[in-house]
């Protein structure tokens, strides 16, 4: 890549919980420069700033402050924030940030441990997930780890959630996706 | 804006739980296309509807936890009307009391705090709660509505019609 550690000084990876709202998920300081945002603090506010209201409106890709910018890339219901000092035009390097910010999700995905965040999902909650997923299949197709990322649980709850759900009849398989199963709604 | 457009402004607000309609309603309101596919609101969306003399500002305010928790206080203040949307499961009414106890701290009795009992298709088929049933739990004014369907625009037109007129009333006794 073209940049320099003093270009990009930080990165955070902002998700999404379906009943919660959005959590800083992951972030890391590539750099000396000391990150004058705290991100705990602002992961709600990043988020709603590129990715506010709903999906047919448009979204910035940049947001330029003073004394620094944030190039945001979404995925799914991820946004990858990449923190920069302002040297280069954002144009000519939005590209090469993209492929930084796709490399970071995909690191973040083999680095996450199965049982992240998951201690908390008490009964309610997990009934509320119950309610939540028929929704979120409905007139669609997902695979399990797909829809895993809209919740904090691991491999194993959602797997029973996903059995339960099945057995109740308000989801189905439909086909796979490599080795994962499709799920729809009934 | 002169005072005559102001009196004819509204704030309608419409809160509930994730995935029980809100956006639906919104949808079904401004004639925008309703799909069947669910993708959840950030933060708060906002549309502007014409109701006859009336400009109507649509609040449609995602169900996240933490949205409710950090923004619907300021952005419940100044509604004219307000919706709690359920989808009638059960365990949704039982939460929306929650969220109509929550939102009557923030707005005066002024205010009408109504609920939309939605996805009254699945009633029969799964078994969720007819308006009426819905009413009883909640102990405010309830609807029925099954927000997916183009034809019921009708009826939640009249709605906010009814609410509109009651605002009017208000706003003249003020003065």
């Amino acid at each position: 890549m073209n940049f320099t550690e003093n270009e990009i000084f930080g990165a955070a990876l902002i998700g999404f919980d379906m009943i919660d709202g959005p959590f800083l998920k992951w972030k890391k300081d590539f750099s000396q420069v000391k990150n004058s945002v705290n991100l705990d603090d602002f992961a709600m506010n990043f988020y709603l700033a590129f990715r506010g209201g709903n999906e047919s409106v448009k979204k910035p890709r940049a947001i330029l402050y003073d004394k620094f910018y944030i190039v945001a890339f979404p995925k799914d219901l991820e946004l990858c924030c990449l923190f920069m000092k302002p040297k280069n035009a954002i144009d000519n390097n939005i590209n090469q940030l993209n492929k930084i910010a796709s490399r970071i999700i995909t690191e973040m995905e083999i680095e996450e441990p199965d049982d992240k965040n998951t201690d908390d999902s008490d009964e309610n909650t997990i009934e509320e997930i119950k309610r939540l997923i028929p929704n979120l299949l409905n007139g669609t197709k997902m695979t399990t780890p797909e829809l895993r990322k809209y919740f904090k649980l691991s491999n194993s709850q959602i797997w029973k959630i996903m059995s339960d759900l099945e057995n109740s009849k308000k989801i189905r398989r439909t086909d796979k996706k490599g080795r994962s199963i499709l799920w729809t709604a009934i | 804006m002169l005072s005559s457009e102001i009196d004819k402004l509204a704030k309608v607000s419409l809160i509930g739980y994730p995935a029980t309609g809100k956006t639906t309603v919104a949808k079904l309101l401004a004639r925008n296309e309703i799909d069947r596919l669910y993708f959840p609101t950030h933060g708060l969306d906002l549309k502007t509807i014409k109701l006859d003399d009336y400009i109507l500002r649509l609040w449609d305010l995602g169900g996240q936890q933490s949205y409710l928790k950090t923004y619907s206080r300021d952005y419940l203040l100044g509604s004219d009307i307000i919706f709690v949307v359920t989808d009638s499961t059960p365990r949704n009414v039982l939460s929306s009391r929650e969220l109509i106890n929550y939102a009557c701290h923030f707005v005066g009795k002024e205010c009408p705090i109504i609920a939309i009992a939605n996805k009254q298709d699945l009633v029969k088929s799964e078994g969720r709660m007819d308006y009426k049933r819905v009413e009883d739990i909640l102990h405010v004014k309830t609807y029925g509505l099954t927000a997916i369907n183009p034809s019921e625009r009708l009826k939640m037109i009249n709605i906010i019609k009814k609410e509109l007129n009651k605002m009017a009333i208000r706003r003249r006794l003020k003065e």
